[in-house]
């Protein structure tokens, strides 16, 4: 990876594994996009689309892009920015920061698309995840603007799941549908 | 020179089709700025866009496969497992025309999932591109 902005960008998306691991599931190889958060200047943002974005010419030569998303297209648990994991080279310089994985996996979910859904049944299966962490993360969508899409986003994830060897993180997560559905 | 208007030149000029207008003029009407703004993916509303360009550049010259076929072989030839292009190699490989044209423009999350790891660049010039990103831009906010 090398630098690409002065404003270290944010990994949100798929690719932030690689903060927790040199060894990424199959899952996050698949992906040839990185997707980005940048919350501060609207010409970075345009800059990277233009550079190095899907059809750009560096698609064109190595296959990889770099997607930027703002803040209004990601749902993030409350308190993100305060659990932000470094991504350095090798010569200690702050390339990006990533979202820490239970932070990611909780945008996953609201995301709601299938490969979403494969992510986080993988990230439960390689144990990126504490079921506890992930549930106090997804409790505080219960009090973001998003909260009306949590309960059928979970329904969803527990249907994913179900058929795996996940029965005790199934168990928790029909637990908090029940909460929710309770409130 | 407003927005608007530049769309508008750079899909008069001589070297875009009346085809590319035509795309682009449905691709306007269709994602009117409200619909823009609620998009839930900003994202993949500007890939769709995009492959609905190249979809009617496929149509009138369906040889231009060949770029993709290019990208992957010489994507592949520097990161040969990377699945999601073996997954496109073999479309490209099997399916019709037709159906190449059906997945690159499905308003599904299978559609958007293999745009998302799309062979297809170099068929969309630098600057109809621009425009599109900045169209959507525009009338969404950050």
């Amino acid at each position: 990876m090398r630098k690409i902005t002065n404003e270290p960008p944010i990994i949100v998306g798929s690719q932030a594994v690689f903060a927790v691991t040199d060894y990424p599931p199959e899952i996050a190889r698949r992906s040839v996009e990185c997707d980005f958060l940048l919350l501060k200047r609207m010409e970075t943002r345009t800059e990277i689309t233009e550079n190095l974005g899907l059809f750009s010419e560096y698609q064109q030569q190595t296959g990889f892009y770099a997607d930027v998303l703002g803040l209004a297209t990601v749902v993030l648990p409350s308190g993100w920015e305060e659990r932000l994991v470094e991504l350095k080279d090798e010569a200690g310089e702050i390339l990006a920061f990533c979202a820490e994985i239970h932070d990611v996996c909780i945008s996953k979910l609201m995301a709601g698309r299938e490969k979403d859904y494969e992510f986080l049944q993988t990230a439960f299966e390689a144990e990126y995840l504490q079921i506890e962490t992930f549930l106090e993360r997804a409790q505080t969508i219960l009090r973001s603007p998003s909260s009306a899409a949590l309960l059928p986003r979970l329904q969803k994830l527990i249907k994913k799941i179900d058929s795996g060897s996940l029965h005790e993180i199934v168990g928790r997560l029909r637990d908090f549908e029940n909460e929710i559905k309770s409130e | 020179m407003i927005l608007q208007e530049k769309i508008e030149s750079l899909f008069t000029k001589s070297e875009f089709d009346a085809a590319d207008r035509e795309v682009f003029n449905e691709f306007k009407t269709e994602l009117g700025e409200g619909e823009i703004r609620a998009a839930e993916n900003f994202s993949d509303l500007i890939s769709l866009a995009l492959h609905r360009v190249v979809a009617v550049r496929l149509r009138s010259n369906p040889n231009l496969v060949r770029q993709a076929e290019t990208n992957l072989q010489n994507w592949l030839s520097r990161n040969p497992n990377t699945q999601a292009w073996i997954e496109w190699r073999a479309i490209l490989e099997n399916e019709s025309l037709e159906n190449i044209l059906k997945i690159i423009t499905a308003e599904t999350d299978e559609g958007q999932r293999l745009r998302s790891s799309s062979p297809f660049a170099g068929l969309v010039a630098a600057e109809e591109r621009r425009a599109i990103i900045e169209y959507c831009e525009k009338a969404k906010s950050f």
